[in-house]
């Protein structure tokens, strides 16, 4: 049985590599007959209405088409830099044959000129909106960058807001990505190394590092996990993610998203790798490590007590959003004699006359607060304020006074709520665990949650990202990691990146040691 | 498949776990109340020499576990014999953990709840940590450490107010042979029971030294269990302490700060969790990688949960009830002897001779 599915597999692989080396036989060449070359075009983009063939002629009575596509192209770039010196510039009456050489040498005043000779490489251009010169009689042609499209401007990203930092946030449109990280890393070893995934789509992905810091193990195994991503569509990051991840049926996420410059400038510096990818505004962080979730930029921005303080209270707020209302069910419905006596009494007089059992009580609320916040994502922004009022007052308020749930447990699923926030990054894995927890509460008790809480823990120490352990610096111990993670030391006794992360150039700072304590002129 | 390494660091820690295992909780109760401090001492010496001969194993056959090392030394049919003998050895151990684990639940916590389902609990886990691996059980070792460390400092740091220095005087008042029995009996659990690690060996890292990693495991173990009881003195006085079946739950009892953090004896019962399937997970990995060399089967994954499902049987119906189980706990030294002591000694002459041959 085994046998036969691994022949099968084995037998597909081929047929794939025979499938890929007929393809590259096929890839045609650009012939010398423009006619031919139209026909061609036309055949392949059909009748579509947007893409724009402009034939003409200039000089001594060369014919030469211009193709590009209508609303990806700046109409005045191709007017006034490629159509204009060609038909009337005042070198254009000594052009007496199809030389492309000197076209593009001479005559096109636009920055970036490519000539390309297959017509595959033709159609991707147009494609991607530059506009392709083909003239009669030569079989090479010119793919000129005139892109030029509506874009989103920068803005401050929704989901990450900050109080103090960069405002800056990504946008659909992936150069403005790349320019943004341009902008903060001024190295000539930033590299932006670009692939196209997809084969309908031909989306752009762009592999980003610093040249000497990032390992290139985990730069070769970045790109090789991208290579061998075989689909027709990549509509999102996401999708690369999905594709990329160690783990796909884990419920913890090992790759990491950013909305921020600055988030993914800080990552790269520390020896990570990102994934830009044209079309979303999110940018993916590998390898990715559990202590990243309750990381913000502005625990570094700031000083350091209060901020290691935040940190703190971000470790305790996913603590009580995976435990809370599971240790509620478990203490009211098992252990009541762990709850002090005057307590007890006050919870009891609050859960009287309360048809459901806790287990079910919490599980209602549960549902409906996950049901409030998918409502609250969904909904058009214009009735968010009837939404609220529904939310707030019926089932909290009224649930309360008829007698439905008790009052701790509207408490306790308000706590749960709110400290979801305090870790965007871990609120889906949360979302997930809370429920797990609640029915191993349900039914074990604290044993139940003592039991889950130590298979969470053997799951997240089995995990890998690009072959770091998930729980890095924790376990394997590194003590210049954990400088930065339960709590942040000084930005100045940081002074070497994790250990591990880059073999190469593991110091920040120089060998000079900064230290602020002891500067001479005070 | 890339073969799974351990550093020595981990490995230190999987053996002070180890050692701690349910010792933490029951062990290191015995007739001499105020002087068990000094009987974990002199286990602890005792286990020197035995030490040395699993480290010197180790070392002379490295990167290869003990069931390895059977078939080269003895050949195949005694090899195979003696490995069944420590696969037997390993369940039994395991089941002992586990029943020793339900036991306490059930008397200290749910009175009312059946083992079984304590035990499925507890082994669910195990199963999950075996499988995933002996790299991850290193990983998890490093966490679980932590937190025991952390609790056994939290614990005697808040009942510092209580403590009494007057409980363990007067030294050495009891009959003079009790000493070294009840030394002979911590001696053989929990510290001889790290002979299971030869099962393990084949996964430590190459560079690191046998002897270092079993000393250093074995020194750390004894201290903080030798913390722990000694605490337990502390608190509750020798005669309570021979009295109760876990003093240290009991000696947490007592804990209480300010009218606000009391009845914190859940924080014993989690350390007795954590080091507990830490222990039992030990056991079963060590009884797969025998039979996995017994039946030279490709993998050890698969015999888990087998293993562990052996292992739930044989606790359910090892003892009828505690009392068994503490009577039990008397002629275990004699029980395991052999294991921990006999045939690694015959191993290590086999060894010696076989290096020196070749």
């Amino acid at each position: 049985m085994f046998e036969f599915i691994k022949k099968r597999l084995k037998s597909m692989q081929n047929e794939k590599l025979q499938e890929k080396n007929t393809a590259k036989d096929k890839e045609s060449k650009i012939s010398k007959s423009l006619k031919e070359n139209l026909g061609d075009i036309k055949s392949t983009v059909g009748n579509s209405s947007d893409v724009i063939m402009r034939e003409f002629s200039f000089g001594h009575g060369v014919c030469a088409a211009l193709i590009f596509i209508d609303g990806m192209t700046d109409k005045k770039v191709i007017n006034e830099s490629i159509i204009e010196p060609l038909m009337y510039g005042f070198k254009c009456s000594e052009i007496d044959s199809p030389d492309i050489e000197k076209i593009k040498l001479q005559m096109i005043a636009v920055s970036e000129v490519k000539d390309v000779d297959s017509m595959d490489k033709v159609i991707e251009g147009f494609l991607a909106g530059n506009t392709v010169l083909l003239m009669d009689g030569s079989n090479k042609a010119l793919v000129i960058n005139t892109t030029e499209w509506e874009k989103r401007s920068v803005e401050e990203p929704q989901t990450e807001s900050v109080i103090r930092g960069s405002r800056e946030g990504f946008t659909e449109n992936m150069r403005t990505n790349t320019s943004l990280l341009r902008r903060k890393i001024r190295n000539p070893n930033l590299v932006i190394d670009k692939t196209v995934i997809g084969k309908s789509t031909n989306t752009a992905v762009c592999v980003v590092y610093i040249k000497g810091i990032a390992n290139t193990e985990l730069v070769d195994e970045v790109k090789s996990r991208l290579e061998k991503i075989d689909t027709d569509s990549i509509l999102e990051s996401g999708y690369i993610e999905q594709y990329i991840e160690d783990a796909p049926l884990s419920i913890f996420s090992t790759v990491a998203y950013t909305e921020k410059p600055d988030v993914v400038a800080a990552k790269i510096l520390e020896g990570r790798v990102a994934i830009i990818v044209d079309g979303t505004p999110f940018v993916l962080t590998v390898p990715m490590f559990f202590v990243e979730s309750f990381q913000t930029t502005e625990d570094y921005y700031s000083r350091f007590y209060f901020m290691n303080m935040l940190r703190i209270v971000r470790y305790i707020s996913y603590l009580i959003t995976i435990l809370a209302p599971a240790v509620y069910v478990a203490i009211t419905t098992f252990h009541q004699e762990l709850i002090p006596t005057k307590l007890l009494f006050t919870m009891m007089e609050a859960r009287e006359g309360i048809p459901f059992p806790a287990f079910i009580e919490t599980l209602i609320m549960l549902l409906a607060f996950e049901i409030l916040r998918e409502a609250g994502v969904r909904m058009p922004r214009t009735i968010g304020q009837a939404l609220s009022i529904v939310g707030a007052l019926v089932m909290g308020e009224a649930a309360v006074s008829a007698g439905i749930v008790g009052a701790p447990m509207v408490i306790i699923i308000a706590i749960t709520a709110v400290s979801i926030f305090n870790i965007p990054y871990q609120a889906d894995s949360a979302a997930i665990l809370r429920f797990i927890f609640l029915i191993l509460a349900a039914t074990m008790g604290l044993y139940g949650i003592t039991m889950g809480l130590l298979g969470t823990l053997v799951h997240l120490s089995s995990l890998k990202s690009f072959s770091f352990p998930y729980l890095f610096p924790v376990v394997p111990f590194d003590i210049k990691g954990n400088k930065d993670a339960v709590i942040r030391a000084p930005l100045w006794t940081m002074r070497r990146r994790p250990n591990g992360m880059s073999k190469k150039n593991p110091k920040r700072h120089g060998n000079f040691i900064h230290n602020p304590m002891q500067r001479k002129d005070k | 498949m890339q073969k799974e390494t351990v550093s020595g660091r981990q490995f230190v820690y999987m053996i002070i776990l180890f050692l701690l295992g349910s010792s933490l909780i029951i062990g290191a109760s015995t007739k001499i109340g105020q002087d068990t401090w000094i009987a974990i001492f002199l286990a602890m010496l005792m286990s020197v020499p035995i030490i040395l001969i699993y480290a010197r194993i180790i070392h002379l056959f490295p990167e290869k576990n003990i069931f390895d090392i059977f078939t080269e030394v003895f050949g195949k049919v005694i090899g195979k014999i003696l490995t069944s003998l420590i696969i037997l050895y390993a369940i039994h151990l395991g089941a002992l953990v586990v029943r020793n684990f339900s036991e306490f639940l059930q008397i200290m916590t749910m009175p009312e709840t059946p083992q079984l389902p304590l035990m499925i609990g507890v082994l669910s886990v195990t199963i999950f940590l075996a499988k995933s691996g002996i790299e991850v059980l290193g990983r998890w070792s490093a966490i679980i450490l932590a937190v025991v460390i952390f609790v056994i400092c939290f614990t005697i740091a808040s009942s510092i107010n209580k403590m009494d220095i007057e409980n363990f005087y007067p030294v050495l008042t009891h009959n003079f042979f009790n000493l070294p029995k009840d030394a002979f009996a911590i001696f053989s659990f929990p510290f001889a029971e790290s002979v299971l690690f030869l099962a393990l060996a084949a996964s430590i890292k190459k560079e690191s030294s046998s002897y270092k990693i079993y000393f250093s495991g074995m020194l750390a173990g004894g201290i903080i269990l030798t913390a722990a009881v000694a605490r337990n003195i502390a608190l509750l006085g020798a005669a309570m302490v021979e009295d109760s079946y876990y003093p240290s739950y009991s000696a947490i009892r007592i804990i209480n700060i300010g009218e606000f953090l009391t009845r914190i004896e859940g924080f014993v019962s989690s350390n007795f969790i954590l080091t507990g399937v830490t222990k039992i997970t030990i056991c079963v990995l060590a009884a797969s990688y025998g039979i996995k060399s017994l039946f030279n089967l490709k993998s050890e994954k698969n015999i888990i949960l087998p293993v562990s499902l052996c292992v739930l049987a044989l606790c359910y119906i090892v003892y009828n009830n505690t009392m068994q189980m503490l009577s039990f706990n008397e002629i275990y030294a004699f029980y395991a002897f052999p294991f921990q002591v006999l045939i690694p000694i015959a191993l290590w002459i086999g060894c010696e001779i076989k290096k020196k041959r070749l």
